[in-house]
């Protein structure tokens, strides 16, 4: 009963603005074709895009499919109903675009559901009741996919992380190679290898040196900035 | 909220012109006031201009009459733009049921602009409303500034710095020559009667 007054309400105070202000809607008709794009479209181009998906999932196709919701999410301002569906639409959308190859069948399911959920809605079949029971049991069904992947994800990670603690366990650390090898089959191995390191050594106290040198340098240089006291 | 009284049958609407300074808020009121004044039986009252600014604010109440029994009353409200005056702002935005947010095309004003519509946002949430339910229309407008050769801001950029997340009507307008005043009117008087039913529930 509510209901339709409501909507006769409404009806009745877009009639009375358009008696008050015709003469100035009229003037500026070819502005106020922008108004126009607020008006519901048809969803033919939304359902091409999702048969193309169904087909075939590419960029291309999911670019289009977030450009067609962003538009009919303004043209359906009205519809909160429909908005709630055609959100979720787009979130699906985006993910399925951030994970490619690797989004989950589930999700595929979801997104074809909410468009078949959007077809009902639209098709005018359906009372503001059945319309919201349409609209929550998809909600419903997403939020227990969110929580799904998430804790898929999750245990994923836990796996991932579980094996590379055994496979570092299983590794012999380089600590314990080293003790178990076997020595050098080279006569003049020790020999080598002093030199190396004497190389090594002297090169470092250089490197040292000439750092302490520069260090040295700027703080005589600092020292200098500072005025002295009289 | 709008207030509905069921007994009497009356419903009275608060429509409130937010945006930034200098951004054409009154001159809408203005036009509505020189044009319609004669058919909606109503005069604007301009509370404290200092010059051709707002100071205060504007009030223009008009009568819709009789619509399906109930008997339709609308207020509108401007704020003054002017960063000083927040705490005005504030006092306007109590009890608002749908706004008009002003937006100012010059491409000099794309940041007061956008801290508008912040600062819009912050006031509804010292109301508990929330910017992304309440009835809300943008108007791009001094779009006949173009014309004189002024570098203005494209419809797509004021789209994308303002409206990419609300996703809310918008109409480009020149309150000055009259252009969608009258549109932006009628869209939010519609959006916010339509949003009604919400109160009620």
């Amino acid at each position: 009963m509510l209901d339709l007054d409501y909507n006769n309400l409404v009806m009745g105070v877009e009639k009375r603005l358009d008696e008050i202000f015709a003469d100035d809607l009229q003037i500026h008709s070819p502005q106020s074709a922008k108004l126009k794009l607020v008006k519901p479209p048809s969803l033919a181009s939304l359902r091409k895009i999702i048969m193309s998906l169904e087909w075939e999932v590419t960029d291309n196709h999911l670019n289009d499919l977030l450009k067609e919701l962003n538009r009919l999410q303004r043209a359906y301002i009205k519809d909160d109903q429909l908005q709630k569906l055609l959100r979720l639409l787009f979130f699906l959308g985006r993910y399925i675009r951030v994970y490619k190859s690797d989004t989950h069948p589930y999700v595929f399911n979801s997104l074809f559901r909410a468009y078949n959920g959007v077809i009902k809605i639209t098709s005018g079949k359906y009372s503001n009741h059945q319309k919201t029971r349409i609209v929550n049991d998809e909600i419903k069904r997403y939020l227990s996919l969110k929580a799904y992947l998430k804790s898929k994800n999750k245990n994923i990670s836990r796996r991932t992380l579980k094996r590379v603690n055994t496979l570092e366990k299983s590794r012999p650390s380089p600590i314990d190679s080293s003790s178990k090898q076997k020595p050098y089959p080279y006569k003049d191995a020790s020999k080598i290898l002093s030199t190396t390191l004497n190389n090594d050594f002297r090169e470092l106290k250089k490197f040292i040196y000439l750092e302490i040198k520069k260090l040295r340098q700027d703080l005589q240089r600092i020292l200098a900035l500072i005025p002295k006291k009289t | 909220m709008a207030y509905i009284n069921i007994r009497n049958k009356e419903i009275q609407l608060k429509i409130v012109y937010y945006g930034p300074g200098q951004g054409g808020k009154t001159t809408n009121l203005l036009y509505i006031n020189k044009n319609f004044s004669e058919k909606i039986k109503s005069q604007m009252v301009s509370i404290d201009t200092y010059g051709d600014r707002t100071i205060f604010f504007d009030f223009f109440p008009f009568d819709l009459g009789q619509i399906n029994g109930f008997d339709i009353k609308i207020q509108l409200y401007t704020v003054p733009g002017q960063s000083r005056y927040d705490a005005t702002r504030k006092l306007v935005l109590n009890g608002v049921d749908g706004i008009v947010f002003v937006a100012d095309m010059t491409a000099s004003m794309r940041r007061k602009n956008i801290l508008s519509l912040k600062n819009l946002h912050e006031n509804l949430m010292t109301y508990n409303k929330n910017i992304f339910k309440i009835p809300l229309v943008f108007q791009f407008n001094k779009v006949d500034l173009s014309q004189k050769g002024y570098p203005i801001l494209t419809p797509e950029r004021l789209t994308d710095d303002l409206n990419r997340q609300l996703k809310r009507p918008w109409i480009i307008a020149s309150a000055l020559t009259g252009q969608n005043v009258a549109a932006t009117l009628k869209t939010v008087i519609t959006m916010t009667t339509a949003n009604i039913k919400n109160n009620l529930n």
